[in-house]
């Protein structure tokens, strides 16, 4: 039989704090860098100082009397190519970080510096040929616009900059076990790729535990142990000691990803009755060494016609790595700028020229009445109707207001993951889950989704993730977690529950069909009950365990994926400095069954990047590059002052839902899927607004 | 960071002594410690200042205000007869990093703070400033913060000072003391350029400090205007002083100190002769704002900064002239 969410809930969608808060706000919680066992060294990585090199000489020698050192490992060799200035070379330990530091100081190299590569636009001329993507002929669509606009847009590649950074702390329990505190937003991969990892995979009856009870962001940057992780566990495995390898802020930038750049010219035709009918685009991007920079396009709205054209550049600079929604950012900024244009130039009413041209395949016949609703309601958000006015503030002055829309998408599956419940004869209940909370308050959700199905409260369960040899979870990213893990949970719990009704049915006179769980009682449908306490003892000396898998086949229509969201900024900009402020934001969400209303308003996100905060002049494409493609300038984050501005996330009241496999839910404008008429949200309302 | 031994002076003349070859003064630190770890400074020795009696004191005295080289920023922000005397220093100040840096940073640290320039801060890079190379990284590199005046030199860095624009467009003078002495001499002369010594920023000797800021009898209206990337906790890219001496309606003489743009505060005097003798309206301030960006020579990625100082300019005189720029 299907699992199914219950029909009333009593746990998911009210409001539980954090329950790892207090700890996080006193400092209490013990992150990677906190982590210091006995006898621990630091560590610090050798990076090339070049663009673009080939070692020559290298020794690792001379070091190894050095004061304080007390190993070291040579990442790359005589011979190797060295790909971007912070390519990883050499590691050193030593009982303190200066020593460490002093070490890698003294490390004599010789380089063959080799031509390099900084500007995409250089590279462009070098780029492979690709293919070209093409739907119906753009040059028949171009014939039947109205306008015709073209125009050049691009944004620049980021960083991710994590509050924590990058890294761990390896400490070898003995020859064979091998314990990793690491800043990770995947402990089962992390755990498997350095027992995988060539070093380390010969070690017979080799166990690797990673432990990541909390940690300072990912954003996607963060799903393996790295090479200066692989470093650490060497070095602590040469100096049999606990070696802590945490990177420094600078290293971040270089070494350890980066969202694509993306530069656009696009060509993009209307028709004066609202029809988008041609889409031409040729686009290139870079993600450092290995080039990788796709984004979709076009990007939500479906022109008639559509040819698109794009190179994947290479650069001597760190590699890319997901960054929130891999590509979708660039898509979104380069579409929806280039449909202002085509907009502004038609003379149409920006709303609903998006709305019409919404694409008509795959996920976006469902998403459409959800981005009607969810634009009808930012719009009433953001006072389009008083606000709004076609370009050209005629307010004298520099100061010049206006308003914009954008629309978004991502695929947001739940993520592969299993979990374990176990019910003990004392009534103890344990939820546990190879997953870890990324800071988007997976801790908390666990524990919620396990009371829930056994009628019992927040507290009475203790969860337990974060560590790999818990039952394992994909890793934290791409929004996967909180579906996966809650249904894994929720199963293994349903599972454990079912095994307990059997234990308890005789006690209460009836079938195990019969009984539900309530409030911390077993009720039986013939009126009798027990308490969870005394339901709990006819386990007698055995605990019972349920094991939820997310694979499982009889999960169906518990969670979905695809969803749309609408975004909505009132600016003002001033003209004679460049500076942009935002006046108000509101994102209109579609973000499903919500399960921890304390947690809900992620919207902000959406200004927390660097590139949100516009500068006083339009550098396409600048990369954090130094004048020979060394390494350079760092990222600038928005502060505190820029985030001033009002803002308010809305829920479009609707689950934005399909289910997993290509089964899509039917579903008609109006009528809220499954799981967001469960939802305690209504449409429009403000899950979180700041004055 | 490079071992160092730390010395705490007790008064001026244990500072002086202390100082000399391989020392370096230590005020709030939020300059110089991260130079150190970056092991762009080495010192063997660091003094520190905070402890000389007076040093972060704020006074009225009869003909101005004399305010103390170890005066917080954060302090100088909170005095009121800053704010009410001299608003373009409290312009300034409030918009140097954050509120947290400014309760370490004092006014003498800021005054001779080293240049905001990503080269020249990071152990990676040789340059000149560095003393490990005759050449500038920034000049055909990444130079969009960089200067757009006086950038023909050695290094083509901004001064890294907010608040010494709003100083020198008040006319302050700073009080010196070395082995020979105190001297006090205009801040306008304190500064220096790189083509005159690329390894320093100002005037004073290797066993020289500040001591204090004085200002005379606020009797110019002033005003500073600064252009932030960011809205909080960044450098300028556009910033300008102006203190205007009115007769009536007439400004009968002016002073416009230009920051961000020049490896100095940067007086322009072409601004303020457009200024003499005019009744302050909008397209006065124009036309100074004009004034004060001709000779500019930006880079290839910072003429942007054109641009911005003179809108600062333009801000900075209405301000100071009006209270309000638009």
């Amino acid at each position: 039989m299907p699992y199914k969410w219950p029909e009333k809930k009593k746990v998911i969608g009210t409001s539980v704090p954090r329950l790892d808060g207090a700890f996080k706000a006193t400092g209490k919680a013990k992150y990677s860098f906190d982590r210091n066992p006995p006898g621990l060294l630091f560590a610090k990585i050798l990076r090339s100082p070049h663009a673009h090199a080939k070692i020559v000489e290298i020794d690792l020698k001379s070091i190894e009397t050095f004061p304080g050192v007390k190993a070291t490992h040579l990442i790359k060799g005589v011979g190797a190519e060295l790909k971007y200035g912070g390519d990883e070379i050499a590691a050193v330990a030593a009982e303190t970080e200066e020593q460490a530091r002093d070490a890698l100081r003294a490390i004599r190299v010789k380089y063959e510096v080799l031509p390099f590569q900084w500007s995409e636009e250089e590279a462009l001329k070098v780029a492979p040929e690709p293919k070209t993507d093409e739907v119906g002929k753009v040059e028949d669509g171009f014939a039947k616009a109205d306008v015709v606009v073209e125009g050049s847009y691009s944004c620049p590649v980021i960083t991710h900059v994590c509050l924590e950074t990058h890294g761990l702390v390896a400490w070898w329990k003995s020859d064979e076990e091998l314990l990793l505190y690491a800043s990770t937003q995947a402990v089962v991969k992390t755990a498997a790729d350095v027992k995988g990892d060539a070093l380390f995979k010969t070690i017979p009856n080799l166990k690797v535990t990673c432990e990541t009870p909390y940690m300072g962001g990912g954003f996607g940057s963060k799903f393996g142990p790295d090479i200066q992780g692989i470093a650490a566990v060497e070095l602590a495995r040469k100096a049999k000691r606990p070696v802590k390898l945490m990177l420094e802020r600078d290293e971040e930038h270089w070494a350890a990803g980066n969202r694509p750049s993306a530069f656009a010219k696009v060509k993009i035709g209307g028709t004066r009755d609202g029809k988008l009918v041609a889409f031409d685009a040729l686009t290139y991007g870079t993600g450092g060494f290995s080039g990788g920079a796709q984004f979709p396009l076009p990007y939500v709205y479906g022109p008639e016609t559509s040819r698109r054209k794009h190179f994947n550049v290479s650069v001597n600079a760190g590699d890319r790595r997901a960054l929130r929604a891999p590509g979708h950012p660039q898509s979104a900024i380069v579409m929806e700028q280039a449909m202002d244009d085509l907009i502004d130039k038609l003379g149409v009413d920006p709303l609903e020229f998006r709305i019409r041209n919404i694409q008509k395949t795959g996920v976006f016949p469902t998403l459409q009445p959800i981005y009607e609703t969810e634009i009808r309601l930012g719009a009433e958000r953001i006072e389009w109707k008083k606000h709004w006015h076609p370009r050209g503030d005629k307010t004298p002055g520099p100061l010049k207001r206006g308003l914009g829309c954008a629309l978004g998408t991502w695929n947001g599956a739940a993520g592969q993951a299993q979990a374990s419940v176990t019910i003990r004869p004392d009534g103890g209940v344990e939820a546990a889950c190879g997953t870890q909370d990324l800071g988007t308050g997976t801790t908390t959700l666990v524990p919620m989704v396990a009371a829930e199905i056994l009628g019992l409260g927040v507290k009475d369960v203790t969860g337990k993730i974060g560590v790999s040899s818990f039952p394992p979870a994909g890793g934290s990213g791409g929004s996967t977690s909180c579906g996966g893990v809650s249904l894994a949970v929720g199963v293994a719990a349903m599972k454990a529950l079912a095994m307990l009704f059997e234990k308890v049915a005789p006690k209460l006179g009836c079938a195990p069909a019969d009984l539900r769980a309530e409030a911390g009682r077993i009720v039986s449908s013939n009126g009798k009950s027990l308490s969870w306490k005394d339901a709990c003892a006819t386990l007698e000396t055995q605990p019972i365990v349920g094991i939820g898998d997310r694979a499982d086949k009889e999960i169906q229509g518990m969670s979905g994926v695809g969803v749309g969201g609408a975004q909505f900024a009132d600016v003002t900009v001033d003209i004679e400095t460049g500076q942009v402020r935002i006046n108000k934001m509101v994102a209109v969400a579609d973000c499903g069954l919500v399960m921890n209303r304390a947690l809900r308003g992620a919207a902000p996100g959406s200004e927390d990047r660097p590139d949100a905060q516009s500068g006083p002049r339009v550098v396409p494409g600048r990369r954090a590059l130094g004048p020979s493609g060394d390494r350079g300038p760092s990222a600038r984050l928005s502060g505190a002052r820029g985030h001033r501005h009002r803002r308010a996330a809305v829920h479009s009241g609707r689950g934005g839902h399909r289910e997993r496999g290509g089964q899509r839910r039917r579903r008609s404008r109006g009528r809220p899927s499954v799981l967001s008429a469960a939802d305690p949200l209504g449409p429009g309302e403000e899950i979180r607004g700041v004055p | 960071m490079k071992a160092f031994t730390y010395k705490s002076a007790k008064s001026e003349e244990e500072a002086v002594k202390a100082l000399g070859p391989g020392a370096l003064p230590l005020a709030g630190g939020t300059t110089l410690l991260n130079l150190m770890k970056e092991r762009v400074v080495e010192p063997e020795v660091l003094v520190n200042l905070k402890a000389i009696r007076g040093f972060d004191r704020i006074e009225a005295v009869s003909d101005g205000l004399r305010i103390g080289a170890g005066v917080t920023l954060a302090s100088l922000l909170e005095n009121p007869a800053v704010a009410r005397q001299y608003p373009a220093i409290a312009q300034a100040v409030e918009t140097v990093a954050t509120p947290q840096v400014r309760n370490m940073a004092t006014l003498g640290g800021n005054l001779c703070t080293r240049p905001p320039c990503w080269y020249f801060s990071h152990d990676l890079f040789a340059c000149a400033k560095r003393g490990n190379a005759n050449t500038c990284p920034a000049r055909e590199g990444e130079n969009e913060y960089a200067a757009v005046f006086a950038n023909e030199g050695p290094c083509v860095a901004v001064h890294g000072s907010s608040i010494a624009p709003a100083l020198v467009a008040l006319g302050a003078t700073v009080r010196i003391v070395g082995p020979s002495g105190a001297r006090e001499i205009p801040l306008e002369k304190f500064f220096t350029l790189p083509k005159d010594n690329v390894l320093r920023e100002n005037v004073l000797g290797n066993n020289e400090i500040i001591t204090h800021v004085s200002l005379g009898k606020p009797n110019a209206k002033s005003a500073t205007y600064v252009v932030l990337h960011k809205e909080s906790h960044d450098w300028p890219v556009g910033l300008a002083s102006v203190a205007l001496e009115m007769n009536g309606d007439a400004c009968t003489s002016s002073k416009v100190v230009l920051g961000a743009v020049a490896p100095l505060p940067w007086r322009s005097t072409n601004a303020e002769a457009a200024l003499a003798g005019k009744k302050i309206t909008a397209d006065v301030a124009s036309a100074a704002a004009d004034a004060a960006v001709q000779g500019a020579l930006p880079l290839s990625q910072n003429a942007y900064k054109v641009q911005t100082t003179k809108a600062a300019v333009k801000r900075a005189i209405l301000i100071a002239a009006t209270g309000k720029w638009a």
